[in-house]
């Protein structure tokens, strides 16, 4: 494995500064979707990003690289006070497993990035799913309390819990799968250019 | 006039714990109180124009919400607003971060809490990029305008390639100029960095902690 550089760790700054936009982008684009749109933002945001975990796979391609990357948004989204502790945990729980399957070798292949982002992605789509196993009762009556009926309060916690849940980490892991190999549709050409 | 200077590392536990008490705490409560807390650290830190738009905002989406809910309308989108309700004073203590101090005071704070150095400084050149790149999509969008390509729905893969590809070498080519400006400064030296703004913990620091973990404790209790 190899030891990231300051010039590694600059470059992996700079895409999360790209990566944060895209999420930003894409958490606009899912309120249209209600409930289970926001289950699964991470997976739209993988979609559009795949070609940002392309490219630093190929440019930057050390160890780390997804924590890095996870541990910039985590601290960023904490100043701006959307920092969620279930969230980190399971961000960045997400993203060592990413960095182990896809940033232990020189170019991993685009299945092991995917398949990688999938992770990464999933990680942030828990951090939502997670609580709603644990604490939903406490979250619904929270809602109905505040003039919410309970009927639609059931339909909105039903978003994301039991088989729902499973559904949306699914096709979060779908989205990132097709992000990565999108990514590498539009970047091939010009990587290959840039390598010769 | 400011009664008040707050460690930044402060403000950022703040916005850390509070989005994570509404799991345990009741909503209601905690809403309003954030709200004053919020408010009375603006009026301390002499920050009235902020003050301003936290009442603002939040005494417009309050009121949207309490007449949708009056006319019976409570949907997906009126819980938006809650959420916009609950969060906008973190969000005014997040800008008042980004405003009041300056990234060397930052950097400096934040590396006193011992997070490792290269997340730090990595998260600092993060937030010093986001606004360079939103400013690089406009001039792509211009530039695709000029060239008359442009960027529709019916080809989204395209229009998509056009908006990242450029982007993204563009990340390239400033690493490049980033790393050597570091470099210059020493970002890579041994040993541990001094600053000119060192940010010490100070009893009024502990004061608002103490303030804030009475506020989430009271919580329980009511």
């Amino acid at each position: 494995m190899k030891k990231m550089k300051t010039k590694n760790v600059v470059m992996v700054a700079l895409l999360s500064a790209l990566y944060l936009i895209v999420y930003m982008l894409s958490g606009a684009l899912v309120a249209l979707f209600g409930a289970f749109g926001h289950a699964i933002s991470p997976g739209l945001c993988a979609l559009l990003s795949g070609s940002i975990f392309v490219f630093m796979s190929r440019k930057v391609g050390k160890f780390g690289q997804f924590t890095i990357m996870t541990a910039i948004l985590m601290i960023i989204f904490s100043i701006m006070g959307a920092g969620y502790l279930p969230w980190i945990i399971t961000s960045m729980v997400g993203a060592i497993i990413a960095d182990l399957i896809a940033s232990r070798g020189n170019k991993p292949a685009i299945w092991k990035v995917a398949i990688a982002s999938g992770i990464l992605h999933i990680g942030q789509a828990w951090g939502s799913i997670v609580p709603s196993w644990f604490f939903v009762e406490s979250y619904k009556q929270e809602w109905i309390e505040r003039g919410m009926e309970a009927a639609d309060m059931e339909e909105k916690a039903a978003a994301t819990q039991g088989m729902m849940g499973v559904l949306a980490t699914a096709v979060v892991f779908v989205l990132a799968f097709a992000g990565v190999y999108l990514g590498w549709l539009i970047l091939k050409k010009h990587l290959s250019k840039s390598e010769d | 006039m400011k009664f008040l200077e707050v460690n930044p590392i402060v403000l950022v536990l703040i916005n850390i714990v509070s989005p994570t008490m509404y799991i345990f705490t009741k909503a209601s409560y905690l809403q309003f109180f954030l709200l004053g807390f919020a408010a009375c650290l603006l009026i301390l830190m002499g920050s009235f124009k902020r003050l301003f738009v936290l009442l603002g905002i939040y005494g417009v989406v309050y009121a949207i919400f309490e007449t949708s809910t009056g006319l019976g309308v409570f949907n997906s989108w009126t819980s938006y607003l809650v959420v916009i309700i609950e969060f906008v004073p973190c969000l005014v203590l997040a800008s008042l971060l980004i405003s009041k101090y300056s990234s060397s005071q930052l950097l400096s704070a934040l590396e006193g809490v011992h997070l490792p150095r290269t997340v730090v400084i990595a998260a600092t050149i993060t937030i010093k990029y986001i606004p360079a790149f939103r400013r690089e999509f406009g001039y792509i969008k211009e530039s695709m305008r000029l060239r008359g390509i442009p960027f529709t729905i019916r080809r989204p893969l395209r229009s998509f390639k056009f908006f990242i590809v450029p982007q993204l070498f563009r990340c390239a080519s400033l690493t490049e100029e980033v790393t050597a400006a570091g470099l210059v400064k020493g970002i890579n030296a041994p040993g541990r960095r001094s600053s000119y703004y060192s940010q010490r913990f100070r009893v009024s620091d502990a004061l608002v902690l103490a303030v804030f973990a009475g506020g989430l404790a009271a919580g329980f209790v009511i």
